[in-house]
């Protein structure tokens, strides 16, 4: 009877598997052969269905053999169709057309994975092609600001691109360029990042849920992919605005083989205002004088198909931003009081990315991919003077004085990973990953021929492994559920840390196209920032964790909705709790400069804590596109050295946080974007009190009474962060006009930045009332209605 | 520098002003105490009334002193030193003209004994009263100081000597130290008089006066600090000489003084201090130092200034301090 079951079993388990087939392939843009992230396959006829990875491959396995319907969609794209009997493994590619758009009930309707069917909460994607059409900040798209009107992503300070994510700080965001992590996203102090969208791909921002492919940071993933550059047909685009311009191209190098995109941008602020500073620094003959700020960027990415189952891909950035000033004099050289004199002051900071892919397919079932990553970001603070002048005795002598201060930190990294897809029920993903980090937090170099000579140098190695295992698990019809575990370790100077991450995530649908989902995510950072302001400035440092500063943690609960409607809306309504550890925080009134101090002596670590709920309502396809976003939360910080020890709130800690984004084609050639935000005033420090100070110099040497002595008037301040700023709201709009022309089409954008120009709180100090002839509080604000125009090309 | 970045960014940026009604929390006046409590010298207290921190501030309204303050300050051994107000203005100050609230503090006849514990209580009608408890160090003796020659650094804007100096001292052991190092220069001054009958301006009288000395040290158990703009302060603690026999290196720059004539006087002598100070005094020194980096700052963290006492604001600064006289050879 054994031996019966046994053979019938075994049958039974042969003709399953037997009957098992595999169909692969690869999700395309029709045109430019663009590989397509997220893409949905569904076999119609049997309710299985994937989505294509991070490189556009899917794997779908079908439980027999039989007639196959396959709907392949992706927003925006037309969806296609093929029907087939599937007697053996399959390879079919789909190449979607996205200039053809069937009307939106047709496009929802072949809509086969909709928001409530993914097992993934806490992530937002917008298609880059809406986020190029949103009013910009100068006329400039920006990837980082059109994320910052997500639910549950903060802004910071005005005007910059800091992602401050459900109470996270902006270091706590893992930002990977083509698969490479990125340490400072900021042009221009942080009014710009560094992503030019016209290079970008697609962009995805995870708040919570973290799948366990992802770690090294607390609060967020943005994941941002380059595009690969046509296969099929050379092409541009660019734009020359009031800031910057730019221009990309792309196409092919061997048709259908290999592809290259280049796209590049620069400001030209300091070209144009020269003549301007030059007239208000009234100078005389002999004097000149520069001031100036400005910034480029480069990417570039190649690739290269070697056959259907291995591509190689190699992507760079290089973007570097200038801050300076630069004074020179010269008299007459003929006179005996000859001098002459070039001092020069400025910042510079910047970034080079690289990263080397390629891409195996073992089996149809199995798809690799194998990376080899450079980042390095740098900056400096220099001054630099010489002077010439005549001595006693009638000779020319210089004095020169050269001063650097730079930071930095980089990376060279390996990683493997493998995606797996053994049945219809699993979709497993595995890998590993070494990075050997270079900190460089403060070195400071002189020169001189005055003074000895300075080298001062803090440099720290490390090396950071990780690993991991994800399963997406169908367990019934109705219920999903992603399980998986990040491990990590960090190996600096004789410390070792070590970490085992769970990370679970589940869905449940109901008929009514509603489903309901949680997620728990343990995380893990082991290299921190040390902001010294509320701005992105370069000057902020990434340091190690060490034997004094240990690794920052995190874990995080999610609850959630999530329900998509025939007319193309979604909607998502979530609540989180996420409770941090170990953050780290400059000691009140350390700085950057101290550059004689071990930077570990300048920080303490403490906790924090966010809490809220989160409403999306997202329409992405059709001709009026947008969302509106609503955020609740609380976030809140304790540090036994800051503040008394008390609980105080964070500085970005914003209680209510409304963004509403529309896009609308107006016209067959003439869109309208608006964007409204509003938010809760930063949380602010100010004084509630002041005193009088001890006496500041030696009373025992002083022979006039020891009681009447100089004191001084100090602060007392009270709770840290105990008031708030007025609430931040702005407008801004913008008008696209197209035009086809032999040569393509040109776009003229007419744009306004803060319609209503309110006064939006930056800062507030104490000052002066001259109306009242009081003291008072003084707001400061930054940018009034400012319109932009640009032109813009393709072709 | 460290100030140069902000005001690279703000001068670009700042665009508006606008005055705002921010509503303070109902903060009563509170009493402040401050003193610099030297071993083996009287006591003197300044107790004032904190005030808003937007109300009026200028040469004659400064803060009020309270004058009918209960002080009692008592010492381990219940001993009251009865402290008392006293309004010290000198006889040549007017009044009417001047203002006299600067003067006022509350003193007593006997003097703070080094090593010792006291404890002080303050009430007011209409403040809530205040308490703080206080140490005043042993005094550490220097052992030895020593300075090599002078360097001449000048350049067309500015000429000072420049002066490697070290200073040596017994750090007692198993127990958490603190000291502030100043280096005074003694400078003589002259009174001049005209003489009608020679009509010459002629030298009447002399005295001395001290200018602090700016220091520097690479010396990691120094923190270089200073107030305000000089730098004349050594600040450091024993994390890393604790219970040595200890030599600390330091740099000093030594400024000359000017005669009617514009001639450089150069000092006689240089008067160096080490002073034991309070773990609370070391505190203060630290915080004030940073308050100072941070005003105006509007990307710095503002910064709270250490007090020990309790309900109160202000600090009671103990130490006790040693002294070498140095003579600088001509």
């Amino acid at each position: 009877m054994k031996l019966l079951f046994t053979l019938v079993f075994s049958l039974t388990f042969l003709v399953c598997t037997a009957q098992k087939i595999t169909i692969s392939g690869y999700v395309k843009d029709e045109v430019s052969s663009e590989t397509l992230i997220g893409a949905a396959v569904l076999d119609q006829k049997s309710g299985a269905g994937i989505t294509s990875n991070a490189y556009g491959f899917y794997s779908l396995t079908l439980n027999s053999k039989d007639t196959v319907k396959l709907a392949c969609t992706y927003v925006g794209y037309q969806a296609q169709i093929v029907q087939f009997f599937a007697s053996k493994d399959t390879t079919i590619n789909f190449m979607l057309n996205g200039e053809k758009m069937l009307e939106e009930i047709e496009v929802i309707a072949e809509q086969a994975e909709r928001l409530e069917e993914s097992t993934r909460m806490s992530t937002v994607s917008i298609p880059v092609k809406q986020l190029k059409l949103l009013p910009a900040f100068m006329g400039e798209a920006d990837v980082l600001k059109a994320l910052q009107l997500m639910p549950g992503v903060q802004s910071g300070n005005e005007g910059t691109s800091g992602l401050y994510v459900r109470g996270g700080g902006p270091d706590q965001n893992l930002i990977l360029l083509d698969g490479v992590p990125v340490y400072n996203v900021s042009h221009l102090f942080g009014f710009f990042s560094i992503f030019n969208p016209d290079a970008v791909k697609r962009v995805e921002l995870t708040k919570g849920g973290f799948p366990a492919r992802y770690g090294g940071r607390l609060s967020s993933v943005v994941d941002i992919s380059l595009k690969e550059g046509n296969m099929q047909e050379f092409h541009g685009e660019g734009a020359v605005g009031l800031v910057a311009s730019k221009l990309t191209l792309e196409g092919p190098l061997i048709k259908d083989k290999a592809s290259f995109m280049i796209s590049g941008r620069r400001t030209y602020i300091d070209l144009l205002a020269q003549p301007f500073i030059a007239r208000a620094s009234e100078l005389e003959e002999d004097e000149d004088f520069n001031l100036g700020y400005h910034f480029h960027d480069i990417n570039a990415k190649f690739n290269y198909k070697f056959s259907d189952k291995d591509r190689l891909y190699l992507s760079v950035y290089n973007g570097r931003d200038k801050a300076y000033s630069r004074y020179q004099y010269e008299s007459d050289n003929n006179q005996s009081n000859f001098y002459s004199s070039d001092e020069e002051f400025g910042l510079r900071w910047g970034n080079v990315i690289s990263a080397l892919r390629w891409n195996h397919i073992f089996n149809p079932k199995l798809f690799s991919n194998v990376t080899l990553t450079y980042s390095n970001y740098l900056f400096d603070i220099f001054t630099n003077y010489e002077d010439v002048y005549r001595n006693n005795e009638n000779a020319l002598e210089t004095e020169i004085y050269q001063a650097k201060y730079l930071s930095g930190i980089k990376d060279v990294a390996g990683k493997i990973d493998f995606d797996y897809y053994p049945n219809p029920n699993h979709s497993i993903k595995f890998g590993t990953s070494a990075i050997y980090h270079t900190f460089e937090p403060g070195a400071f170099n002189l020169n001189s021929n005055e003074i000895p000579d300075i080298d001062i140098t803090q440099s720290t190695y490390a090396w950071e492994y990780s690993a991991y295992v994800e399963d997406d698990i169908k367990i019934s019809s109705k219920l999903n559920a992603n399980i998986g575990l990040h491990a990590s370790a960090f190996s600096v100077n004789d410390e070792l840390y070590t970490s085992i991450q769970p990370r679970v995530a589940a869905r449940y649908l109901f008929d009514n196209r509603l489903s309901i989902k949680a997620s728990y995510a343990q995380m893990v950072q082991f290299i921190n920032l040390l902001a010294n302001s509320g701005i992105g400035l370069p000057t902020d440092l990434w340091v190690p964790s060490t034997d004094n500063v240990l690794p920052q943690e995190a874990w995080q609960v999610a609850l959630g909705m999530a329900k998509s409607f025939d007319n193309g809306f979604e909607l998502s309504i979530e609540g989180f709790y996420k409770d941090m550890s170990n953050l780290v925080e400059y000691n009140e009134g350390a700085s950057f400069l101290e550059i004689d101090t071990d930077w570990e002596t300048q920080v303490t670590q403490g906790n924090g804590e966010s809490y809220g709920a989160e409403l999306l309502i997202q329409k992405k396809s059709g001709k009026t596109t947008g969302w509106l976003g609503y955020t609740l939360s609380w976030s809140n910080r304790q540090f036994a050295n800051l503040n008394f020890g008390r609980k105080y709130p964070y500085k970005f800690d914003r209680r209510h946080d409304i963004s509403l984004a529309i896009v609308h084609e107006w016209k067959p050639k003439m869109d309208v974007s608006l964007a409204w935000v509003y938010g809760t005033g930063n949380a602010i420090t100010l004084p509630i009190a002041k005193h009088e100070g001890l006496p500041e110099y030696n009373t025992e040497l002083t022979n006039r009474s020891r009681s009447n002595t100089f004191r001084p008037s100090v602060n007392y301040y009270g709770e840290r962060n105990s008031f708030r700023m007025r609430p931040y709201h702005r407008l801004d709009l913008n008008f696209r006009f197209k035009k086809d022309k032999k040569w393509g089409e040109r776009t003229w954008a007419l744009g306004v930045y803060n319609v209503y120009s309110r006064r939006n709180p930056f800062y507030i100090d104490q000052g002066y009332d001259y109306d009242t002839d009081e003291p008072a509080f003084v707001q400061y604000s930054l940018f009034p209605f400012i319109p932009n125009v640009s032109y813009s090309f393709k072709f | 520098m460290r100030n140069l970045i902000s005001i690279f960014v703000i001068s670009f940026l700042f665009s508006c002003e606008t005055v705002v009604q921010i509503e303070l929390p109902d903060e009563p006046e509170r009493i402040v105490v401050n003193a610099l409590a030297a071993a083996d010298s009287t006591w003197l207290f300044r107790i004032t009334a904190s005030k808003g921190p937007l109300e009026e501030e200028n040469y004659l309204n400064t803060f009020k002193p309270i004058k009918n303050a209960q002080v009692t300050l008592k010492d381990a051994e219940g001993n009251d030193h009865k402290i008392a107000y006293k309004d010290a203005t000198p006889d040549y100050i007017d009044c009417e003209f001047d203002n006299c609230d600067e003067f006022a503090v509350y003193t007593s006849t006997s003097k703070t004994v080094e090593n010792k514990v006291y404890t002080l209580e303050v009430s007011a009608n209409g403040f809530p009263g205040v308490k703080s408890r206080f140490q005043v160090p042993r005094r550490v003796m220097i052992d030895a100081v020593e300075f090599g020659e002078p360097n001449l650094v000048s350049s067309e804007y500015y000429s000072y000597s420049e002066v490697n100096g070290s200073i040596f001292f017994q750090d007692p052991p198993n127990e958490k130290n603190y000291y502030l190092m100043e280096v005074y220069a003694q400078l003589k001054q002259y009174l001049y008089q005209y003489d009608e009958s020679t009509r010459e301006t002629i030298i009447v009288d002399s005295s001395y006066y001290y200018n602090a000395i700016y220091l520097t040290s690479p010396d990691p158990s120094i923190i270089n600090i200073g107030v305000d703009d000089i730098d004349d302060h050594l600040l450091i603690n024993d994390n890393l000489i604790d219970g040595n026999e200890v030599k600390l290196n330091f740099t000093a720059e030594i400024n000359a003084g000017f005669d009617i004539n514009g001639r450089k006087i150069a000092p006689e002598k240089l008067v160096v201090f080490l002073k034991h100070i309070s773990e609370d005094y070391y505190n203060y020194l630290l915080t004030y130092e940073n308050y100072l980096y941070a005003s105006g700052n509007p990307f710095a963290e503002p910064v709270q200034i250490a007090s020990n006492i309790q309900n109160g604001l202000g600090m009671i600064a103990a130490y006790a301090s040693d002294t070498v006289v140095y003579e600088l050879e001509r």
